[in-house]
């Protein structure tokens, strides 16, 4: 059986997961293995389960990129957890909520109250006539021309009535709006583009192709033993841990979550304000307007009834203006406050930031392989350009220190040189085959890919060749020349004096300085 | 008076120590053949430890390890392994603390051109000061005219050692020379 819970999670090219906005992540647990029902869920059996304020997160360890998948904390009913019992494995039952698709029909049902508008020509000026009445011999009189204020017979006109289909703007209807922050989201999104709430989801478009993500792949080993009325559950099996940290955590999430729910939506205050919910506010004033252009545009008949029209319009709109002045101070009062508290940490803020903090790993080992993971994805993003532009990146582990501690630590434990050195040895053992760390001169811990440090002692040759006499300041302008400052000058100096003792270069000491020349005359 | 020497001469790397061992005894060398084309050119027997030539005492002051053109110097401690290597190569004699003799020949060299010298113009079995010998008319041409004194008494005491000559001294001083 296909479970519609199951949602396919992107990742990092380091396996960790990308997180929503507003998502943030609570505890790591490793290794976990996922079964669907009673059976094995094969090419998952071997992974990480990341909680988030929002998710349960697969990462599957040999394939983070294809067999991850997540689960929506919304879809979670409760939790059941069994202990290990000599061979079984601690686990932990999820069991999920029964998606009712009664609730998502209502939903639409009361949309498709649509009124059908009905046309028919007037039969002595010729006139379309457009009107929202069925045609009937005893309402005639809300038959007449629009044009001309003439009722014509019913046996005229009765063949000539044509319905007109309701004319839908689709893509309105099908936008699924935030509750939290009223942005109209396309209906293939489960959460919320702009402030990663999650949105109510329609189960009546099944049929709709967005619906089933075939990256999803859940092989099963036997069957689940699931039914489609019976209960419906998926187990994480603890390998090594006992799990009882991540089943109480997810206990509490699942309790707190209607709390939750209601804390972040963003024009909490204005509703009270109004007294009425806002978005009927907006229903009503649109079917005003509505009245008046839609129908009863021309003719005499109807310039009397669009005058009455506009005058309940003006009671409408003035009565709603005082209201609207209410909620504009309101509002205001809101985005100075959301100024207030947003400014300082505006930078940060930026992408959802996945933070990797020392309280929630058991040992020791775990945090230094989430830091190593971290790390080379901080690595591969901040040195994308030096990729890109000369295919390796050669950083210095001091460098990678500062920055990492800089930029991602603050706030959440600033790593020790050990830990990071540590972290930096995992890479290979991670399956992050594109970084290594290197001892350059036998001295300088680096962060290399490739033959990174071949590459740069060539292009310093040939620099060199061409302008003989170069020193490190020009070399660094050189090698940085667009614009990117991705190689440091440690490097550089490092190579330098690799080269010095190699003997391709020779040194030119004085006062300004060590100048570098090619050693043509001085062959080894 | 450096304008002769090769274009190595003007290469600013060759003023400063280099660290690898391998390039640095080639830098020496190179150092080595630079003094004695200097030497030789400037028909400069003797040259203080500055790289300045010596004559009659009195010193000038450009030196070999001073190079105007590109504004580079040799420092000290470079210039001493520099005549270090020129004495263990013996293309150098030391003089005294100051000088050095620059040997273009080695000693057997000159002591076996005198030789020729005596038995080309016929003096041999005579006695010749050794002022006749380096300032003499008859010894004008010849490359060792105009050799200091001292240099040239080592060279004739590579001849003594051969048995092909006898000094003549006079007060501890040697003052002629009798080839055989």
């Amino acid at each position: 059986m296909r479970l519609r819970q199951w949602h396919f999670v992107e990742t990092t090219g380091s396996g960790q997961p990308i997180l929503r906005e507003n998502e943030k992540d609570i505890y790591i647990e490793h290794p976990v293995g996922c079964y669907q029902g009673k059976s094995k869920i094969l090419g998952k059996q071997k992974g990480r389960v990341y909680l988030t304020s929002q998710r349960i997160i697969y990462i599957d360890d040999e394939e983070p990129t294809k067999n991850s998948v997540s689960l929506e904390l919304d879809d979670v009913a409760h939790v059941e957890y069994s202990s290990k019992f000599l061979r079984k494995s601690a686990r932990l039952s999820i069991f999920l909520k029964n998606l009712d698709p009664s609730e998502g029909a209502k939903v639409n049902s009361a949309k498709k109250v649509q009124q059908t508008t009905s046309k028919w020509p007037c039969p002595i000026c010729d006139f379309e006539n457009e009107t929202n009445e069925t045609l009937r011999i005893e309402n005639m009189s809300l038959f007449s021309c629009a044009n001309c204020g003439i009722t014509p017979d019913f046996d005229m006109i009765k063949d000539l009535t044509v319905l007109k289909a309701p004319q839908e703007p689709t893509s309105q209807v099908n936008e699924v709006e935030c509750s939290a922050c009223t942005f109209l989201n396309h209906p293939s999104l489960t959460n919320c583009e702009i402030c990663g709430t999650r949105l109510p989801v329609y189960y009546d478009n099944v049929d709709a192709p967005h619906f089933l993500d075939c990256r999803i792949k859940i092989e099963l080993q036997t069957n689940d033993g699931l039914k489609a009325d019976g209960p419906l559950y998926i187990q994480l099996s603890f390998r090594e841990s006992d799990g009882m940290l991540l089943s109480q955590t997810i206990e509490e999430l699942i309790e707190n979550q209607p709390r939750e729910d209601t804390k972040n939506v963003y024009n909490i205050g204005a509703t009270s304000i109004n007294e009425s919910y806002p978005h009927k506010e907006t229903h009503k004033e649109t079917k005003a307007l509505e009245l008046e252009t839609k129908l009863g545009r021309v003719g005499i008949a109807s310039l009397e009834k669009s005058q009455e029209d506009r005058l309940r319009n003006n009671d409408i709109i003035l009565g709603s203006a005082l209201s609207d002045l209410n909620n504009l101070m309101a509002l205001a009062s809101d985005i100075e406050q959301l100024y207030g508290k947003t400014a300082r940490d505006d930078v940060k803020k930026k992408p959802p930031l996945f933070i990797v903090d020392r309280e929630k790993f058991l040992t020791k080992e775990l945090f230094i392989k989430e830091i190593s993971r971290e790390l080379h994805g901080f690595i591969m993003t901040e040195f994308q350009k030096q990729m890109e532009v000369d295919g390796v990146i050669l950083i210095s582990l001091v460098d990678i220190y500062a920055l990492y501690n800089k930029a991602m630590r603050i706030g959440s434990g600033l790593v020790s040189p050990q830990e990071l050195k540590e972290a930096c040895s995992q890479f290979q053992d991670l399956g992050l085959k594109n970084l290594h760390l290197t001892k350059i001169n036998g001295r300088v811990l680096c962060i290399s890919s490739g033959d990174s440090f071949g590459y740069i002692k060539k292009r310093i040759i040939d620099i060199v060749t061409t302008n003989p006499g170069a020193d490190l300041l020009g070399l660094t302008q050189r090698l940085n020349e667009n614009d990117s400052n991705s190689w440091t000058a440690g490097i550089i100096m490092e190579v330098l004096s690799n080269c010095v003792s190699e003997g391709q270069l020779l040194i030119d000491e004085q006062i300004t300085g060590v100048q570098y020349y090619v050693n043509f005359d001085w062959k080894i | 008076m450096t304008d002769s020497l090769p274009p190595i001469y003007n290469f600013p790397p060759l003023y400063t120590c280099q660290p690898n061992v391998l390039i640095r005894k080639q830098q020496l060398a190179t150092w080595c053949d630079l003094l004695l084309n200097y030497a030789k050119d400037n028909k400069a027997w003797c040259l203080n430890h500055e790289g300045s030539i010596l004559r009659d005492s009195e010193s000038s002051n450009a030196s070999i390890f001073k190079n105007e053109t590109i504004q580079r110097v040799a420092p000290a401690p470079f210039i001493d392994q520099i005549w270090k290597e020129m004495v263990r190569g013996q293309k150098a004699v030391k003089n005294s603390d100051e000088a050095y003799f620059i040997l273009w020949r080695s000693l057997e060299q000159w002591s076996s051109l005198v030789l020729q010298w005596f038995e080309t113009s016929g003096k041999l079995n005579q006695v010749v000061t050794l002022y006749e010998l380096l300032e003499g008319d008859e010894s004008l041409g010849w490359e060792f005219h105009g050799m200091h004194q001292t240099l040239c008494e080592l060279c004739l005491q590579k001849l003594c050692d051969r048995g092909r000559a006898t000094l003549l001294k006079e007060q501890n001083k040697i003052m002629g020379v009798k080839v055989l």
